[in-house]
């Protein structure tokens, strides 16, 4: 390693050498040990929650009432259903109603459940579109603001990994207040 | 060092002298291997700066079960402390406590809804000025059926227990890895 020294000067005068040594095994004990503490308190899953009110005596029904609001209904069926085993399709109806009167009725059908959710997401988007023009929409709002509450109904064969992902859907458009409500014969 | 007769000074020609005897099959190989130290440090230093960026010091509210896959979502929020009711197929779990199978517990929900009563007796014996927030922490693995989750979703409101966050794995917003 290059380094440079100075002459020395008079007799007994010496200059302070430049060249300075490394140790590396402290730095090595010290990384070693920012390692281990990391590698234990690592967060390799981030988890996190999808909200869920329940729309009997709550605040969501509360908003429901507000006549400028709408609620969507989402009921479907799952894979394992007498009914896609019959007919091969997966079946979603959606529908937006808006003081008790149905808007909007839409039903969905594909062969697999992902293209299922990504009909579903479509439909949202275009839905919200439609009802935000005849609807009054406050400067800053979103367009899922419009929906005060939207009921999922799981069918038969419908597993809770696609449950979520319908939910996840509809969070993503914005719709916040969510609720589950268990589905009646098939 | 020598080889031979003579005594050679270490350095390069003595490690070239070696390698020739080691061709000629002369003598046994060295067991000593020196240790690189410069990669061996960059490759600490790298590894402490990637797990520095995906460290997070925020706790993990909760503790899945090893039988419990949660499943995705993009649009997850923060999960609050709350009491955590565990479905799997192995049973109902209720802050670490067994409730029962799913059959028992949906033939007859009386000792859950006694656990889940005394659970928020105890929070407003510690919160006696606040009002009971009603909220739970509900965790099931992905294959169970969704109809059996809406089912136990609609025993809490008895209980006052009228927020329900749904535990989900979500994606990473960004490469820090922090909350989500």
């Amino acid at each position: 390693m290059a380094g440079a020294s100075l002459p020395q000067g008079k007799a007994g005068s010496r200059k302070r050498d430049l060249n300075a040594e490394l140790n590396l095994v402290p730095f090595i004990d010290l990384l070693s040990m920012c390692i281990c503490f990391l590698l234990i308190t690592a967060v390799w899953v981030q988890t996190g929650a999808i909200q869920v009110k329940q729309t009997h005596g709550t605040s969501a029904s509360a908003a429901a009432d507000k006549k400028d609001s709408y609620e969507m209904e989402v009921l479907f069926t799952g894979p394992t259903s007498s009914e896609a085993r019959r007919q091969s399709l997966l079946t979603l109806k959606l529908a937006v109603k808006r003081g008790g009167k149905t808007v909007h009725d839409i039903k969905l059908q594909a062969e697999k459940m992902d293209l299922l959710l990504k009909s579903l997401d479509e439909k949202v988007g275009s839905t919200l579109v439609a009802i935000t023009k005849g609807s009054k929409l406050e400067a800053g709002s979103k367009p899922g603001s419009l929906v005060a509450s939207a009921i999922i109904t799981p069918r038969e064969g419908v597993s809770y990994g696609d449950l979520v992902s319908v939910m996840d859907s509809l969070r993503n458009h914005d719709i916040i207040n969510l609720g589950i409500t268990p589905g009646k014969g098939k | 060092m020598q080889t031979g007769v003579r005594t050679l000074p270490g350095g390069t020609f003595s490690r070239h002298l070696l390698s020739r005897k080691h061709r000629k099959g002369g003598m046994k190989r060295a067991v000593i291997a020196g240790l690189m130290l410069t990669p061996m440090v960059d490759m600490f230093s790298l590894l402490v700066i990637f797990l520095l960026q995906s460290f997070s010091a925020s706790p993990e509210m909760i503790y899945v079960g090893k039988n419990i896959t949660l499943p995705n979502a993009v649009s997850g929020i923060e999960l609050a402390d709350a009491a955590v009711l565990s479905i799997s197929s192995e049973g109902v779990v209720l802050d670490q406590k067994s409730v029962g199978t799913i059959d028992q517990v949906m033939k007859d929900p009386t000792l859950l809804m006694e656990m889940l009563s005394a659970q928020r007796e105890l929070w407003m014996k510690t919160h006696p000025d606040q009002e009971f927030p009603g909220k739970l922490t509900l965790q099931a693995h992905r294959e169970v059926p969704g109809n059996l989750v809406a089912k136990f979703l609609g025993m809490l409101p008895s209980q006052h227990y009228g927020t329900v966050q749904l535990a989900v794995v979500t994606a990473a917003a960004d490469s820090s890895g922090g909350d989500s």
